[in-house]
């Protein structure tokens, strides 16, 4: 996926207007959604993180998220296999999937599974937020397109 | 002729010799025969003798004196001739048939006289005569006796051209049962040659049909097949090791970007003022700090499996697995002190003593441990066994967890392999414990091994070679 607009640097967009997006971070490595919490919750967003792949699944159903960022090395079910339900249960959430794994035919699977992109920790929070809010941009774009 | 086939130069080889033996045995078996008719030719010449030893066709004797007594030239053979010549050289007289143009050129016979047998050729040049000159010493007159030689060249020229009739025929068909026969021997050979062509695009389980020991060809194919499986067998352990290198390599990336991911996510929290003050800040440089020794261990652990590898020599001293085993128990209660770890040895014959490095024999007892304590809830007892075996010392620890499965056990000594894909830091370590184990097993003669069983508990055990066995 290209995104064409992006916000200049330093100057990080909450995405939308009218309400606080809310993200979903499936992670088995507690830090990372600790810092997320941290990162984007002081930025607008509301976060939500889950620690295993059941858990993912499960959040994704109640919670409602806007955005998945999604690890592939969990407990419970494989990324790969969370991201096949999510993209089962909702076809049009978007998918972000991150993860340490240099593994490029992974990443081909990721992508070929319904993810919207992969990208490779380490990563810049900011370049995430930048990154998650052109997503939402995009998408919202898209449903006001059609 | 190099650039020729095999079949073909053979077929070349055995024509060229079976034209090369028809040719001989041709030529030997016509000269054979001319020298036999010649034989038989010079036989009647030589039996004429004097005039009067000749009886003519009606069997009367011939006079002493021909040229006084002519007789009727009709009475005698075609093929024969007397004549003679006086004293100067000048034919007195003749008797046999008229020839004319084919009877024998006699300008320069009286000088032949007494050289014994020669042949002329008739006076046309188309026939041959054998001719015998005799000199009388009473009369001076010299008596040339001649015998044609037409029905002896007529007869070897017939048994020539049958000869090279026959040859022909022979080499005609020897030349098309030796195609056959080198193509019927050759096709093992070219199946051969068919299947080096497949394998040579990459079919590397292709094997060329064998044959029975006893032939060329069968030992070749039985030494080729041996050789591919040879070739398949490397190539496979080095794609195996090549795979084995690539995931390695995608691990140990993907270990070392986890934590670097927290600590540049609490390094970004910092520098954007998230994390500034007080207790935040103590708890972001609490995580720096463990990311970083987390890292540290795996580098360690990494840079420990690379010298292994390299089967770099060992430091050799005298090591008890007793006291070894003690220390790694009496650690591991002072890291979970609710935990029962219990000892057992059973060395009655000698000391558990092994050859090695301490150091590193230390680490196999640890990572055992810590595997135990790692994957068993904290009521589980683990026991440490130290005992000798039929010149093994063997280290044993056991534990009472929730045991494995058997895909999960022919995994466990695998490289950053661990049960659950999530990392679960939280109970182990790098995901490296037991690979080092193993390397450092082997890298002291011994082996180790892995016994589990499903709500039963797992045991790991460690055979070591007792110092100075022998084994």
């Amino acid at each position: 996926m290209t995104l064409t607009t992006l916000p200049p640097d330093g100057d990080l967009i909450h995405p939308t207007d009218h309400r606080t997006p809310t993200l979903l971070v499936v992670d088995d490595e507690p830090s990372f959604g600790e810092i997320a919490q941290l990162w984007f919750g002081a930025h607008g967003w509301r976060v939500r993180v889950a620690l295993s792949g059941p858990d993912g699944v499960t959040s994704v159903a109640t919670r409602r998220p806007d955005l998945v960022v999604l690890d592939l090395m969990l407990p419970g079910y494989s990324g790969l296999e969370v991201l096949h339900r999510i993209h089962a249960m909702y076809p049009r959430l978007p998918v972000v999937v991150s993860t340490a794994s240099d593994d490029t035919d992974l990443w081909r699977a990721a992508l070929a599974g319904g993810a919207t992109d992969v990208l490779l920790k380490p990563m810049s929070l900011m370049d995430l937020e930048r990154h998650l809010a052109g997503v939402l941009l995009y998408q919202g774009w898209l449903r006001a397109s059609h | 002729m190099r650039s020729l086939s095999i079949r073909v130069r053979l077929l070349l080889g055995i024509v060229l010799l079976v034209s090369l033996g028809l040719a001989i045995a041709n030529t030997a078996g016509i000269l054979l025969l001319r020298d036999y008719l010649l034989s038989r030719v010079d036989e009647q010449v030589q039996a004429i003798g004097p005039p009067e030893n000749l009886p003519d066709a009606a069997g009367t004797p011939l006079p002493r004196d021909i040229c006084s007594n002519p007789r009727d030239p009709r009475g005698l053979r075609s093929d024969f001739m007397l004549v003679v010549l006086d004293a100067d050289g000048q034919q007195a007289c003749s008797l046999g048939p008229d020839l004319g143009q084919a009877a024998p050129d006699l300008t320069d016979a009286s000088a032949s006289a007494g050289d014994g047998l020669v042949n002329v050729r008739s006076i046309d040049g188309d026939d041959r005569w054998r001719l015998r000159a005799t000199t009388d010493d009473q009369s001076g007159q010299t008596l040339l006796v001649a015998v044609s030689l037409a029905e002896a060249d007529a007869t070897v020229a017939r048994l020539t051209r049958l000869s090279a009739l026959i040859s022909l025929a022979v080499l005609a068909l020897t030349t098309a049962a030796a195609a056959l026969t080198t193509a019927l021997g050759l096709r093992p050979l070219s199946e051969i040659e068919d299947t080096a062509e497949r394998i040579a695009e990459g079919n590397l389980n292709e094997r060329v049909p064998t044959y029975r020991r006893s032939t060329e060809v069968g030992r070749l194919s039985h030494a080729l097949n041996g050789m591919l499986g040879q070739i398949e067998s490397a190539f496979r352990a080095r794609t195996e090791s090549e795979a084995t290198l690539r995931r390695f390599i995608s691990d140990a990336s993907h270990e070392l970007r986890t934590p670097l991911a927290t600590i540049q996510g609490h390094a970004e929290l910092w520098r954007t003022g998230m994390m500034r003050e007080g207790r935040d800040l103590d708890t972001l440089m609490s995580r720096i700090e463990g990311e970083s020794h987390r890292m540290s261990g795996l580098v360690d652990d990494m840079l420990l499996l690379a010298r292994l590898d390299q089967s770099r020599p060992l430091e050799q001293k005298p090591v008890d697995l007793i006291s070894l085993a003690t220390d790694a128990v009496i650690d591991a209660e002072a890291r979970q002190p609710g935990r029962t770890v219990r000892l057992h040895t059973y060395c009655p014959a000698q000391p558990p003593v092994v050859t090695g490095d301490e150091a590193r024999l230390r680490q196999v007892a640890t990572n055992l441990l810590s595997n135990a304590l790692a994957h068993t809830p904290p009521t589980s007892a683990v026991d440490v066994t130290v005992r000798t075996d039929d010149g093994y010392a063997v280290l044993s620890v056991a534990d009472e967890g929730p045991g494995m499965t058997p895909e999960v056990q022919a995994r466990v000594f695998d490289r950053f392999y661990r049960a659950d894909a999530g990392r679960t830091r939280d109970q182990g370590g790098t995901g490296l414990g037991l690979a080092i184990v193993k390397s450092l097993t082997h890298a002291h003669g011994g082996a180790v091994t892995c016994n589990s069983t499903m709500a039963s508990g797992s045991t790991f055990t460690v055979a070591l070679p007792l110092a100075g066995a022998s084994k």
